[in-house]
């Protein structure tokens, strides 16, 4: 497992909506970062299906996740898609995300949300504004 | 106005949004400021935008073609994150080719700046009586 810095993670213990949603992050051996949700009844919508304000937000943390450790200060979300490409309601779900632009001011960076069988459930990227 | 909290979705309720049905095609959203939508550096999570245009542009198209409306796919801008009081959430439905809607939606402050914009793709499921 590699050592994880604290002192670059500290701002994901203290967001409060990342908590509340229950987003964890792992480090997964030989492989990037991964945010992590175990789905439950509160993150359901009308259909019983995975809402898509889920989807939208695990790959919004996911690719904040990623930038902020590479850049080590905050980002802003200027622009996500998010294409949704499978249902889901129950079980774990995860999220991996992969800079493809690293400017100065700006960054590209698209994502992944995988099930517990490597089933592809969403697909998205965002460009972030750096805020320095 | 019809209130409409909890008819809408558990995850739109977790996250303390009260809708209010307007004259078509507008909701008037109330965001209590809950400590838990923020973010570490006092922003509104980005999710939180994108989960009030999802169910605000869905809760829409189902009104108007009595369908459950699933989503395909958003796009989403968000233009300032610092938290408000009030939102409204407007959405326009572009275009309808069979089975598939497409809209766009944007949310306003109270003073009707725009905070975030989207357009989608969602796909209409017959509502069984």
């Amino acid at each position: 497992m590699a050592a994880v810095n604290e002192a670059k993670i500290a701002w994901f213990k203290k967001n409060s909506f990342i908590k509340h949603i229950g987003f964890e992050r792992l480090e997964r051996e030989g492989k990037d970062i991964v945010v992590k949700l175990s789905i439950d009844a509160k993150h359901l919508n009308i259909q019983q299906n995975l809402h898509g304000g889920v989807h939208a937000a695990m790959l919004d943390t996911i690719q904040t996740v990623a930038l902020r450790s590479v850049y080590e200060t905050g980002v802003t979300a200027m622009n996500q898609n998010v294409h949704y490409l499978a249902g889901t309601n129950s079980g774990v779900i995860y999220a991996t995300a992969k800079i493809i632009q690293q400017g100065y001011k700006i960054a590209a960076v698209e994502s992944e949300i995988l099930d517990e069988e490597d089933r592809l459930i969403a697909k998205g990227s965002g460009v972030y504004k750096i805020n320095r | 106005m019809e209130e409409t909290k909890s008819t809408i979705s558990s995850f739109f309720d977790y996250l303390g949004f009260i809708s209010e049905e307007t004259d078509e095609p507008t909701f008037d959203l109330e965001l209590p400021l809950n400590p838990f939508l923020l973010q570490d550096d006092g922003t509104v999570h980005p999710g939180v935008f994108a989960t009030m245009l999802d169910i605000m542009m869905g809760a829409t198209i189902s009104r108007q073609t009595d369908s459950f409306a699933t989503t395909i796919s958003l796009n989403l801008h968000y233009f300032d994150l610092h938290p408000r009081n009030k939102y409204t959430a407007e959405t326009t439905i572009l275009n309808r080719e069979g089975k598939y809607v497409t809209a766009d939606g944007v949310i306003y402050d109270e003073h009707q700046n725009q905070i975030a914009k989207a357009s989608g793709t969602f796909k209409l499921n017959p509502i069984k009586e």
